[in-house]
C-alpha cells in the first residue's frame, strides 16, 4: 500500500467487496489491508516529526497522544450513491475521508437506497502533555529518514512561511540531538513564561501569542526545528490543551464499535491525514451558533483512524507493551542495581546532602496509583510529598529540580503556585453550558506524570472563588487522584488520574499533603553529575519500577499485622491512615531495591524511614 | 430505512378509518377518542392532536404502529392530512371560538377568490391554499408505553426517521422564538400572493412571482413577505446531557440537541431531568455546507413528547428480574446483615453503626394522628467521632445510596447553606427563594458533614427539621413554610478535635440536649487502641496492600443497584404495630426508665426514645417486607439503642477500668434470675435480654462456660435451659 494514498487501496477493496455481491453497508477495511498498514509504520510519518506544508492530504500519518475529551460521535452517510450526468449511478465508500470523491457532473443521490448511515466516534487527542524534550528526541531519531520528509511541499500559497521554512529545512534533517540537550531547565522557564503571560493578559492571549511566535520564528528559529511554524498557533483556547505546547493536537475519528478509551489515556494511532481547506469564515455564523464549536481542520487537523492502539506508557527505553508482565520482573532487579545509587546520589547533590529526603525523593520518583475502588473513596499507591525549608541556598530547588526530572521523567512540569496563577488557571476540565465548549484542565496530565508545586511563589494576598475551586481540585487529586469534569447546569463527573504532586514551599505547605518534611541540608548544593549511561538507566528504571507487580505473602501480612497492632498498644495515637502510609512506603522501597515482594528488611527500613519523618517533624 | 416501501395512499386510509374508528368503552359508555379530539380542533379548543401509539397497536394494526415509529415525520403529514380530510365535514359546536388575524385575514382572501369566480362555483380554499397555513393543530405521538427511555449513547445512526425515547439532563435552553412555517409573499406587479412551505430552519426566500398571471404577461414581479398572512410557530432549541449514572466510567457525557415546537416549548428549562420523546432527525443541509460536508450529517431530535422527570432512579430501573430476585432474598435470614455489611463494604467494621445506617434508608413509617398531628418516620443518626474514622466515607455512601441524597457541611458549600435563601436573580432581578440542602434533600436523606461546626442560625432551623420536617421562611417579604421530609445523618468531632476520655461525653460532645435527643441514634466512633480489633483492621489493611484489591468477608458484598432496589421496595411497605406487642414495649420502656433512676450515666431516655425505638422498629419490620413489627424487630431495635449508647458509655468507662463483659453477663443473668423469680431460665430469654444489652453471642458464650465450670449453673435439656445450682 502507498503511504501517501491509501485511499485507493481502500477504495479498491471496496468495490471488490462490492462486485462480490457482499452487502455495501457491512464494509470493513480487509485484514490483509490492515496488516499492510501496521507493517508499514516505519514508513509512515508521525504528525509531530514532519512539517504538516509537507504532508498530502489523504496520506497515513502516526499520532501519539492523549485523549482530552470526547465528542458526541458523528453521523455520517458511509455508503452513498452518486447519479451521473446521463443517470448512470455509482456506489462509493466515504470510510477514512471527510470530503465526497465524486466526480465532475456527478451528485450524490440522497435518496437512493443504497446510502446507509452510520455513526463514527470522535476524539480530542492531544500531544501527550508535559512529555519531556529527551522523550520526543529518541522518538524522532528512531523514525527512519524516509518517514520524516514525506513528500513535496503541498500548499504553495504560504510564500512568507515558505521562504523561511526554506532556511529551515537544513535543521530539519540533521536530527534533533543537539540544540536542546540540557536545556530542560530552560525549557521549563520558557513554558512558565509564557503561561504567566497568558495569565497575566487573557484578554489579548491571542494579538500576545501571535506575536510571540512570530519572534520565536524570525529571530531564534533554531529553537523551533521540526515543528510546522503554522501549527504553532499555542492559543490553546482553540487546542484546548491543558497545557501549552508547541506540537498539535488532532481529532480523532473511530470507525466501528465504540473504540471505549477512556479520558487521559495515552493512544498511538495510524490513520489518514485530512486536511479540509475550508476556511472558517466559510461558515455562516447561524451554522456556527449551535453547532459543537470545532476549530477548522487547519487548525486542527482531523485523523482517520484505520488502527488504534492504547499505550500504557510513553518511554521509548522499555518495551512498548508490558502487558507481558514478566519483562518488569526480569528487568527491574538488575535496573535497580544500575541506576538506583547514581540516582540516590544525584538527589543528594540536589538537597545538599539530607539523606532522608533523597530517599523520600526518590520514593516519591517511582510512586503510582495501584489500588482504587470504583466509587473513588479510597486511592491508594500515590505518594505526595511535601519539602520544605526550600529558602536560602536551597530556594532555586524548584528550578533545579524541575530541570533534573525533565531529564529523568517522561512527563514532568514546574507550576508555580502563585496567587496569580491559582486565580486565573483552571485545575478542572469544563464543559461550558452556553457554548458547549470544551475546554482542558491543568490536571489532565498523563497517567505517571510528575508535577512540582512550587509554593515558594505564593505571596499574601486574596484567593479568589476560582483560587479556592484550584486548591480544592489539588487537594482531591491528592488524596483520591481524581480530577472531577465540570458540566455547567449538570454536574460534574469525577475521573481517575494518575499524577504525583510534589510540594516544595518555605514552610509547610498549606496543602493537606500526607508527608511532610523539612529539608535538612548537610553539605553545599551541587548540579548532579551523571554519566549518559546512567541518565539512561534512571529513565527506564523510573518506569519499570512504576509497572512492576508487588506481593506481600501471607506470613509477612500476618507479622506486619501482629507487629502494629503492638505498637498500637505502646502508642494510641498510631491510626490506620499510618499503617496504610508505612505499607506504602515499604512497597516502594522494596520495589526501589528492585525487590518485587515486602520482606522484613522492607518492613523495617518503612518504619525507620516513618520514624525518621515524624522525629524530625517533631523537633520543628 | 426499512427496505420496504409502504404506499401512502393506503395508510392515509388506514389513519382516517383510525381517526375515525377508534373507540375506548363499549356500547353506551363507549367513547371515540380521536373523534372528540377532532372535534375539540374544530372548535379550536384544542391545537394538539396527540396519538397514542398504545391506541394505534390495539386498534389492530401494528403494522401502522412500527411504521410510524419507524418513519415518524412521513406519518406526521399523513395523519394531518388525514385530520384535516376528515374534519372537513365537522361542524363548529362552540360558536365562541377567538378568532386571530391570521383568521380574520384568510376569510378576506375566500371571500376575495370567491367574488371573483362566477356565480355557483365556489373553489374550495384548501386547493388554493398550503394545507398547513390552514392548520390550527400540530400532530404529536405518544410512545408505546413499551418504548423504555434510553441514554443519549444508545441513540444510533440506525435511529435516523424513527421515534425515540431519551433521557438526559437539559443544559441549554434558547428563549422562545417564533418560526416561520408558512411564508406568504405578496406580488407587486399582479397582486397575487404566493406561499412557501419552510420545513427547515433556514430557508431560501423567493424573490419572483411564479403566479399564472405573471407568467402569461411575460414580466417578473418581485415579492414582498407579508408578515401577517404568514404562519409561525413557537420555537425553541434545547440542549440536553447524557445523565451522569448512564456515563461509563472514564468518558464523557454525551449531548443531544432537541427542537422544541409549539405546545411543548417552556416545559423544560436547564437543570431538569427530562424524558423527551422524539424524532431523531438529519439536519437537511443548504447551500455552501451541502456541497462542503455532504457526508456529515448534524442530527437533532424533534420532540414529540417531554416528560419531566420525577420517578426516583429505583424505580426507574427495577426489572422483573431484579424484583424476583430481591423478593428471593428477603427470605433469607442473614439479609439483614449482608444488608448492612454491603453499606461502604471497604469501610472496615461498624456492623451496628452500618445497620443504623441501613434502617435510616428505609425510614419508619410516618404516622398522621387524626387531630392532624403528624410523627416523623425519618431515622436521625449522628456519627461522632475522632478524624479519620471513615465518617465522612459513611456519610457521602449513604449519600450516594439514597434515592436523593445530598451530601453538604454544617458550613454549606454555597451561600444558600442547609435552610434556605432569598437571592435576586441576576437577569430578571426578582427576588427567588432557593433551598438549601435540607429542602433538596425532601423526602430522600441530608448527609451533614461537620455538624459541630454548623451556623448559629442553620442550627436553630435545624431543631424545626428534625422534628416538624418544615423550614419557615421570613425573609425580604417572603414568609413561607418550606417541606424539608429528610432523614438526618450527621458527622461531628468532638469538642477538643479528638475524644478526651478525661472529660465527660456531654463536654466532649459538645452539642445541646435539645438537638441530640432529636437523634433517634447516636454512635461515638472512637479510635482507640484495641488489641483484637487493631489485629483484624491490620489484616484487612495489608490484605489490601498486598492483593491490591479489598477482602471480602465470607460473603460477597451485594450490588449498589440491588441494595437500592431492595430499600426501594422495602420503603413501599407500612407496618404496624401489633397489639400484643404494646403491653411488652411498654413493660420494657417502664423497665428502662426505672433503670435509669439508679444508674449514673448522662443519657437521658425520654418518650423521644421510645418513638425512635418504634421507629427502628418498623424500619426492620419494613427489611422483612412484613406490615406487622414483630418482637424480634422490637428487640433488635433496643439491642442497637443499647449499642449506640454502649459506645458513648465505654468511651467513658475506658477511664476507669472497664468492666469485663463475662462479668457483667453475669450480673445480668443473676438479675433475670431475681426478677423471674426462678432458678431455671430459658436460653433463648437469656440470648434476648442479654443481647439488648449491648453483646453478642460469643461473650455470653463465654460467660455460660466459665461459670459453668465454677459449677454456679449448668446447662440443662440439650443446652436449651440454664439451671442455678
Amino acid at each position: 500500500m502507498d503511504v501517501k494514498r491509501p485511499l485507493e487501496a481502500i477504495d479498491a477493496a471496496f468495490v471488490e467487496i462490492v462486485q462480490a455481491g457482499a452487502p455495501a453497508g457491512s464494509f470493513s477495511l480487509p485484514d490483509e489491508l490492515m496488516q499492510q498498514v501496521i507493517d508499514a509504520r516505519d514508513q509512515i510519518p508521525s504528525l509531530h516529526d514532519v512539517d504538516r506544508m509537507y504532508l498530502p492530504p489523504n496520506s497515513l500519518v502516526r499520532f501519539r497522544g492523549m485523549i482530552q475529551a470526547t465528542h458526541n460521535p458523528e453521523i455520517y452517510l458511509d455508503v452513498y450513491a452518486t447519479r451521473g450526468p446521463q443517470g448512470e449511478t455509482a456506489v462509493h465508500t466515504s470510510r477514512y475521508r471527510d470530503m465526497t470523491n465524486t466526480k465532475e457532473d456527478w451528485e450524490i443521490d440522497f435518496d437512493s437506497q443504497h446510502n446507509v448511515y452510520k455513526s463514527r466516534h470522535t476524539l480530542h487527542c492531544v500531544p501527550i502533555p508535559a512529555e519531556n524534550t529527551w522523550v520526543r528526541q529518541h522518538l524522532a531519531a528512531s523514525a527512519p529518514q524516509t518517514a520524516r520528509v514525506a513528500g513535496e511541499r503541498v500548499r504553495p500559497g504560504a510564500t512568507k512561511r515558505a521562504t523561511m521554512d526554506e532556511g529551515d529545512d537544513d535543521d530539519d534533517d540533521d536530527g534533533d540531538g543537539g540544540d536542546d540537550d540540557g536545556d530542560g531547565r530552560g525549557r521549563g522557564m520558557e513554558m512558565d513564561a509564557e503561561q504567566q503571560q497568558q495569565q497575566q493578559f487573557p484578554a489579548k492571549k491571542r494579538a500576545g501569542d501571535m506575536t510571540a511566535t512570530t519572534i520565536d520564528d524570525d529571530g531564534d528559529s533554531h529553537q523551533q526545528h521540526g515543528q510546522a511554524p503554522g501549527a504553532r498557533v499555542a492559543d490553546e483556547h482553540v487546542h484546548n490543551l491543558p497545557l501549552p505546547d508547541d506540537r498539535t493536537p488532532a481529532l480523532l475519528k473511530v470507525y466501528g464499535d465504540d473504540p471505549g478509551v477512556k479520558l487521559h489515556e495515552m493512544v498511538e494511532v495510524i490513520g489518514v491525514y485530512v486536511n479540509d481547506p475550508t476556511p472558517p469564515s466559510a461558515l455562516t455564523d447561524e451554522e456556527r451558533a449551535f453547532a459543537e464549536p470545532l476549530p477548522p481542520s487547519s487548525v486542527l487537523p482531523r485523523i482517520h483512524c484505520i488502527h488504534m492502539r492504547t499505550i500504557q506508557h510513553h518511554n521509548p527505553l522499555i518495551p512498548p507493551q508490558l502487558a507481558h508482565l514478566n519483562h518488569v520482573a526480569t528487568a527491574l532487579p538488575g535496573a535497580a542495581v544500575d541506576a538506583r545509587p547514581p540516582l540516590h546520589r544525584a538527589l543528594l547533590a540536589l538537597v545538599g546532602g539530607d539523606d532522608l529526603t533523597a530517599t523520600l525523593l526518590l520514593l516519591h520518583l517511582i510512586s503510582r496509583v495501584h489500588t482504587r475502588t470504583a466509587d473513588g473513596t479510597m486511592t491508594l499507591g500515590q505518594f505526595p510529598l511535601n519539602l520544605f525549608g526550600v529558602t536560602g541556598p536551597l530556594a532555586d530547588l524548584p528550578a533545579r529540580l524541575d530541570a533534573f526530572l525533565s531529564t529523568i521523567t517522561t512527563s514532568s512540569h514546574l507550576l508555580d503556585m502563585s496567587l496569580r496563577s491559582l486565580n486565573t488557571m483552571s485545575m478542572n476540565p469544563k464543559r461550558s453550558g452556553s457554548t458547549d465548549k470544551l475546554s482542558a484542565g491543568f490536571l489532565q496530565l498523563p497517567r505517571h506524570a510528575h508535577v512540582i508545586l512550587n509554593e515558594t511563589a505564593m505571596e499574601a494576598g486574596q484567593l479568589n472563588e476560582r483560587g479556592i475551586a484550584n486548591l480544592m481540585a489539588l487537594k482531591t487529586a491528592m488524596d483520591t487522584q481524581q480530577v472531577a469534569f465540570e458540566f455547567e447546569h449538570a454536574g460534574s463527573i469525577m475521573f481517575d488520574i494518575d499524577v504525583q504532586l510534589l510540594v516544595l514551599s518555605e514552610g509547610k505547605s498549606m496543602l493537606p499533603v500526607s508527608t511532610k518534611v523539612p529539608i535538612a541540608p548537610t553539605a553545599d548544593v551541587t548540579a548532579p553529575q551523571l554519566t549518559d549511561d546512567e541518565t539512561d538507566a534512571i529513565r527506564a528504571y523510573l518506569d519499570l519500577a512504576k509497572h512492576a507487580e508487588f506481593t506481600i505473602a501471607e506470613e509477612m501480612q500476618e507479622a506486619i499485622s501482629s507487629d502494629f497492632s503492638t505498637m498500637r498498644q505502646e502508642d494510641p495515637s498510631i491510626t490506620a491512615d499510618a499503617l496504610h502510609r508505612l505499607l506504602g512506603i515499604a512497597r516502594l522501597v522494596s520495589l526501589s531495591y528492585g525487590r518485587s515482594s515486602l520482606d522484613l528488611d522492607g518492613w523495617t527500613e518503612a518504619k525507620r524511614i516513618d520514624a525518621a519523618v515524624t522525629q524530625r517533624m517533631h523537633a520543628q | 430505512m426499512s427496505s420496504r416501501v409502504p404506499t401512502y395512499d393506503q395508510d392515509i386510509e388506514k389513519c382516517k378509518s383510525f381517526l375515525q374508528e377508534f373507540q375506548t368503552g363499549a356500547g353506551a359508555s363507549r367513547h371515540f377518542k380521536y373523534g372528540t379530539q377532532m372535534q375539540e380542533i374544530v372548535n379550536r379548543e384544542r391545537d394538539v392532536l396527540e396519538i397514542d401509539l398504545d391506541d394505534v397497536y390495539d386498534f389492530g394494526s401494528s403494522d401502522l404502529g412500527d411504521n410510524i415509529l419507524q418513519n415518524t415525520k412521513r406519518y406526521t403529514s399523513l395523519f394531518a392530512e388525514a385530520c384535516d380530510d376528515l374534519s372537513k365535514d365537522i361542524a363548529v359546536t362552540n360558536e365562541n371560538a377567538e378568532r386571530t388575524p391570521l383568521d380574520t385575514y384568510i376569510q378576506h382572501r375566500i371571500a376575495l377568490l370567491n367574488s371573483n369566480q362566477p356565480e355557483g362555483a365556489e373553489v374550495d380554499p384548501r386547493t388554493r391554499y398550503p394545507a398547513s397555513l390552514l392548520r390550527r393543530y400540530e400532530v404529536m405521538f405518544k410512545p408505546p408505553s413499551t418504548q423504555k427511555g434510553r441514554s443519549i449513547r444508545q441513540v444510533d445512526a440506525k435511529d435516523i426517521g424513527s421515534l425515540v425515547t431519551v433521557e438526559g439532563i437539559v443544559t441549554r435552553a434558547t428563549a422562545v422564538k417564533p418560526l416561520m412555517s408558512v411564508a406568504t409573499y405578496s406580488c407587486d406587479a399582479c397582486g397575487s400572493e404566493v406561499y412557501q412551505e419552510v420545513k427547515s430552519p433556514n430557508f431560501m426566500p423567493q424573490f419572483s412571482c411564479t403566479s399564472e398571471v405573471c407568467a402569461q404577461n411575460k414580466q417578473r414581479g418581485r415579492l414582498t413577505l407579508q408578515t401577517r398572512g404568514s404562519k409561525f410557530i413557537r420555537f425553541q432549541e434545547i440542549k440536553i446531557q447524557e445523565m451522569a449514572r448512564h456515563v461509563p466510567t472514564g468518558h464523557i457525557p454525551r449531548t443531544m440537541t432537541v427542537h422544541v415546537f409549539g405546545k411543548n416549548t417552556r416545559v423544560a428549562f436547564p437543570g431538569d431531568e427530562v424524558t423527551i420523546t422524539g424524532i431523531f432527525l438529519p439536519v437537511p443541509y443548504t447551500g455552501y455546507r451541502a456541497i462542503r460536508a455532504g457526508l456529515l450529517s448534524d442530527t437533532y431530535l424533534e420532540a414529540q413528547h417531554i416528560d419531566k422527570r420525577k420517578k426516583t432512579h429505583a424505580e426507574q430501573s427495577l426489572t422483573e428480574e431484579m424484583r424476583a430476585e430481591i423478593e428471593e432474598k428477603a427470605g433469607e435470614p442473614e439479609i439483614y446483615d449482608q444488608l448492612a455489611s454491603s453499606i461502604a463494604p471497604e469501610i472496615y467494621g461498624h456492623e451496628d453503626v452500618k445497620k443504623a445506617l441501613l434502617l435510616l434508608l428505609v425510614g419508619g413509617a410516618d404516622r398522621k394522628l387524626a387531630d392532624g398531628m403528624k410523627i416523623r418516620g425519618d431515622i436521625n443518626v449522628c456519627l461522632m467521632g475522632d478524624p479519620g474514622v471513615a465518617k465522612s466515607q459513611l456519610l457521602k455512601k449513604v449519600a450516594e445510596l439514597a434515592p436523593r441524597g445530598v451530601y453538604t457541611t454544617g458550613r454549606g458549600s454555597s451561600g444558600v447553606g442547609l435552610t434556605a435563601a432569598v437571592n435576586r436573580d441576576p437577569i430578571t432581578k426578582e427576588l427567588v427563594l432557593e433551598g438549601g440542602a435540607l429542602v433538596l434533600a425532601d423526602m430522600g436523606v441530608c448527609c451533614i458533614d461537620e455538624f459541630d461546626k454548623m451556623e448559629e442560625g442553620d442550627r436553630t432551623a435545624i431543631h424545626e427539621v428534625m422534628e416538624q420536617q418544615t423550614i419557615s421562611i421570613a425573609k425580604a417579604g417572603i414568609t413561607t413554610t418550606l417541606n424539608a421530609r429528610a432523614a438526618i445523618l450527621a458527622a461531628a468531632n468532638p469538642a477538643y478535635g479528638r475524644y478526651n476520655i478525661k472529660r465527660s461525653p456531654t463536654q466532649n460532645i459538645n452539642l445541646p440536649a435539645a438537638l441530640l435527643s432529636r437523634f433517634d441514634l447516636m454512635f461515638l466512633l472512637l479510635d482507640r487502641p484495641n488489641l483484637d480489633a487493631d489485629l483484624r483492621l491490620a489484616r484487612h489493611i495489608t490484605y489490601v496492600h498486598a492483593h491490591n484489591d479489598f477482602p471480602t468477608e465470607g460473603r460477597e458484598p451485594l450490588e449498589v443497584d440491588f441494595l437500592r432496589n431492595y430499600i426501594a421496595v422495602a420503603k413501599t411497605f407500612e407496618p404496624y404495630i401489633h397489639p400484643d406487642l404494646t403491653d411488652h414495649i411498654t413493660g420494657v420502656y417502664a423497665k428502662i426508665r426505672e433503670d435509669q433512676e439508679e444508674s449514673v450515666d448522662d443519657t437521658h431516655i425520654t418518650a423521644r426514645t421510645l418513638l425512635a425505638i418504634l421507629r427502628l422498629s418498623t424500619a426492620l419490620a419494613k427489611l422483612r417486607f412484613s406490615n406487622e413489627v414483630v418482637q424480634e424487630d422490637f428487640e433488635e431495635a433496643l439491642r442497637l439503642m443499647h449499642s449506640s449508647k454502649a459506645s458513648v458509655l465505654e468511651a467513658k468507662e475506658t477511664q476507669r477500668k472497664r468492666k469485663d463483659p463475662i462479668k457483667d453477663i453475669y450480673e445480668i443473668i443473676k438479675d433475670m434470675k431475681h426478677r423471674h423469680k426462678t432458678s431455671d431460665l430459658r436460653m433463648s430469654d437469656v440470648e434476648r435480654v442479654v443481647s439488648t444489652k449491648g453483646y453478642g453471642m460469643q461473650p455470653l458464650e463465654k460467660c455460660i462456660a466459665e461459670y459453668e465450670a465454677l459449677n454456679v449453673w449448668m446447662r440443662t435439656g440439650d443446652g436449651h435451659r440454664l439451671k442455678f445450682i
